[in-house]
C-alpha cells in the first residue's frame, strides 16, 4: 500500500553569495574592536584575549561595545563605527541557543561589510550556527570555538583559555585558519 | 505555481509507517498527524479566497516565506479543520512580525513556547475555547491551531529540535497552546478594545511564553488578591525580572470579578502589580546583578543599588491581562522570555476568506 503526502517543509532562503572573508594581512597596529553580549564574563575572556593579541601580536585596543541584551543583533550604527575605524572585531559570547545566533548575525553582516571578524561561540552550539550559517550564505564567517560551557571555568582558567586560543584568533582574522579546520601551529607576530 | 515536493511510504500499515518517517526526517512532533493529500490541501484551498501563493510572512530562523498554501499543508497535518485556517494564517503573520522576535524563541535554551490567543467575537465564531480548560484538551481548535503553528515553526522555520531548537528542557506547551479571551465573563472591555481598535473586531495575539504557574487564592479582598500574586510574580530566576519582560495574566472570571468589584480597573491592576511585584536587586545572584540588572534595567531606573526594587516590566502597561478560563478560583501567570515581545494580527481579514 502506497500513501503519498505534500511535503510540509519549505527549503530556507538562502541570501545573496557570500562575500570573500576579509583578512588582515598583519594585526601589527591593528584596533580590535569588541561587540560584548554581556553574557556572563565574556568581558573577562575578551579583556584576557585582547591582552594576549596586543602583547604576541602587536594589535591596538579598538571600539568596544556591550549590548543590553544578549538576544537581538547590535544596532547598525555600531558596525558603521567600527567600519569608520578600521582594524578588525571580536564578536561574543555564544553559550547558548539565543545569544549563539545573535553573535554569529553580528559577525555576518561585519564580514559582509568586509570587516575582518571573529566570533566566539561554545561547541554546544556549533550545529545551530553552521545550519544558521549555511541558510544565510555566511558559512566563511570566523568562528572560535570554546569547550563548553565556558562559565564553568574559574577566573585565572578563563584567563589562561585565552591565552592560549589568541594564536588561533590572530590566525582566523589573517585567514590562515577556518571553522572546522585541523588546527595548525600559530605563530607570534612579534615573537 | 510552486509545486510542493511529495512524501511517499509503502508499507501495510501506512499511517504507523508516517508517524515514523517523520520523526526520523524531522518535519514532525511525535504525534499522529492527519496526511496533508494533495486532495484534501487541494479541497482546502478551494474554500480560501486568496491565492494560494499570497505570502503571509518570513518564517525565522529559516528565512523561509510562509504562504497560504504552506501554511495549510501543515495545518492540514495537525488536524485543523478548514474553518480553523483564518486563525492558523493571523497567527502566522504575529510571528511572523519581526519584533515578535521569532528567531530568538526559535533556538533558545529557555523553554518558551507560542501562547496564542483571539479577541473579540470571531473566537466564539470559530468555536475556540475560552472557559474551562482552555489551555488544556477537549477541543479542536485550540488543540489543532496551536499544533498547526508549532508545525509552521518547524517546518517553514527550521526550528528542528536539538539542531536548531536548543532548548534545555521544552515544555509540554510547545506542542500547542491556544485559546480564547472570555470576553462575556470579563468586567473590563476586552484585550482588543483596550488594543483601540473596534470593539467589534477580532485579533489574535501571541506571547513568548515561559510556561505558567498557577495561582489559586480564595480571598474576596482585591488588594489582598494582588498582594499575593505580586510575592507569586516576583522571583530571582524570572526573565521578566532579569531582562525587562512583558508578563502575561490571564485572570480566571471569578478573580476578575473580586478585582472589578473592589474598584480595580485593568490599568489599576497593572500599576499595582508594577509598583509591588518587585525584588530588591539584593535578592539576586552577583552574576544576575553584573551581567542581567544593571545593563538591563540602569537606563530606565537609574543607578542601581543594593535595595533598588526591580519590577517585571518596564512600564505597568507591559503587564498584559486577559480573562479566560472556567469556573474556580485559579488565575494564571504566564512570565515572557524578556526579549520577546507579544505581537497581534487582525483576524477579520483572514476570515473573509472562508467560503461557506
Amino acid at each position: 500500500m502506497t500513501l503519498e503526502m505534500l511535503d510540509p517543509r519549505v527549503a530556507p532562503r538562502t541570501d545573496a553569495p557570500a562575500v570573500a572573508t576579509p583578512q588582515l594581512v598583519s594585526l601589527i597596529g591593528t584596533p580590535i574592536a569588541v561587540i560584548d553580549n554581556n553574557k556572563p564574563r565574556f568581558d573577562l575572556f575578551v579583556k584576557a584575549l585582547l591582552d594576549e593579541l596586543r602583547d604576541r601580536h602587536g594589535s591596538e585596543p579598538g571600539l568596544s561595545f556591550r549590548k543590553p541584551n544578549a538576544t537581538n543583533s547590535a544596532p547598525a550604527a555600531w558596525y558603521d563605527l567600527i567600519a569608520e575605524q578600521g582594524g578588525a572585531v571580536i564578536v561574543g559570547w555564544g553559550d547558548c541557543g539565543s545569544c549563539s545566533t545573535y553573535s554569529f548575525l553580528d559577525g555576518a553582516e561585519l564580514v559582509r561589510r568586509g570587516i575582518p571578524t571573529v566570533v566566539v561561540i561554545s561547541e554546544a552550539f556549533t550545529t545551530l550556527i553552521s545550519m544558521l550559517a549555511e541558510s544565510q550564505g555566511s558559512e566563511n564567517v570566523p568562528r572560535l570555538v570554546l569547550p563548553h560551557p565556558p562559565t564553568d571555568l574559574d577566573d585565572q582558567e578563563l584567563i589562561n583559555l585565552a591565552k592560549e586560543r589568541a594564536p588561533e584568533v590572530a590566525a582566523l582574522l589573517r585567514g590562515e585558519h577556518s571553522p572546522g579546520s585541523a588546527t595548525p601551529d600559530f605563530d607570534s607576530e612579534i615573537g | 505555481m510552486p509545486e510542493l515536493a511529495t512524501i511517499s511510504v509503502d508499507s501495510d500499515d501506512d499511517l504507523e509507517a508516517l508517524i515514523e518517517q517523520s520523526v526520523r526526517e524531522k518535519w514532525g512532533d511525535g504525534l499522529p498527524f492527519v496526511p496533508p493529500t494533495a486532495e484534501r490541501v487541494e479541497r482546502a484551498l478551494a474554500r480560501i479566497a486568496i491565492d494560494p501563493d499570497h505570502p503571509i510572512g518570513v518564517v525565522q530562523p529559516s528565512g523561509a516565506t510562509a504562504t497560504v498554501r504552506n501554511v495549510t499543508v501543515n495545518a492540514i497535518m495537525a488536524g485543523c479543520s478548514v474553518s480553523h485556517l483564518p486563525l492558523v494564517f493571523a497567527v502566522t503573520e504575529a510571528i511572523c512580525n519581526p519584533l515578535f522576535n521569532l528567531r530568538a524563541i526559535q533556538v533558545t535554551t529557555h523553554p518558551v513556547a507560542v501562547a496564542g490567543f483571539v479577541s473579540g467575537p470571531l473566537g466564539a465564531a470559530f468555536g475556540v475555547n475560552a472557559g474551562g480548560n482552555a489551555f488544556g484538551p477537549g477541543n479542536r481548535a485550540n488543540a489543532t491551531v496551536g499544533r498547526a503553528i508549532r508545525l509552521v515553526m518547524l517546518n517553514i522555520g527550521g526550528g528542528i529540535p536539538g539542531l536548531v531548537d536548543k532548548a534545555t528542557f521544552g515544555s509540554p506547551a510547545k506542542y500547542t497552546w491556544f485559546f480564547a479571551e472570555r470576553q462575556e465573563q470579563s468586567p473590563w472591555p476586552s484585550w482588543v478594545e483596550r488594543s483601540g481598535a473596534a470593539g467589534d473586531s477580532s485579533t489574535v495575539t501571541v506571547f513568548g511564553a515561559g510556561g505558567f504557574l498557577n495561582l489559586m487564592e480564595t480571598t474576596s479582598s482585591a488588594d489582598q488578591l494582588l498582594d499575593a500574586f505580586a510575592l507569586s510574580m516576583a522571583a530571582p530566576n524570572n526573565n521578566d525580572h532579569l531582562l525587562c519582560g512583558e508578563p502575561l495574566l490571564v485572570l480566571c472570571p471569578e478573580h476578575a470579578r473580586v478585582l472589578s468589584s473592589g474598584g480595580y480597573s485593568v490599568a489599576d491592576v497593572q500599576r499595582r502589580l508594577w509598583e509591588t511585584a518587585r525584588l530588591p536587586v539584593r535578592s539576586f545572584t552577583m552574576s544576575a546583578r553584573t551581567y542581567r540588572l544593571g545593563p538591563t534595567w540602569t537606563d530606565i531606573l537609574g543607578e542601581l543599588t543594593e535595595e533598588s526594587l526591580i519590577p517585571p516590566s518596564r512600564d505597568p502597561e507591559h503587564i498584559r491581562i486577559v480573562v479566560s478560563g472556567g469556573s474556580g478560583r485559579h488565575s494564571v501567570y504566564v512570565p515572557s522570555t524578556g526579549a520577546t515581545p507579544s505581537c497581534s494580527a487582525s483576524l477579520d481579514p483572514y476570515a473573509q476568506l472562508l467560503k461557506a
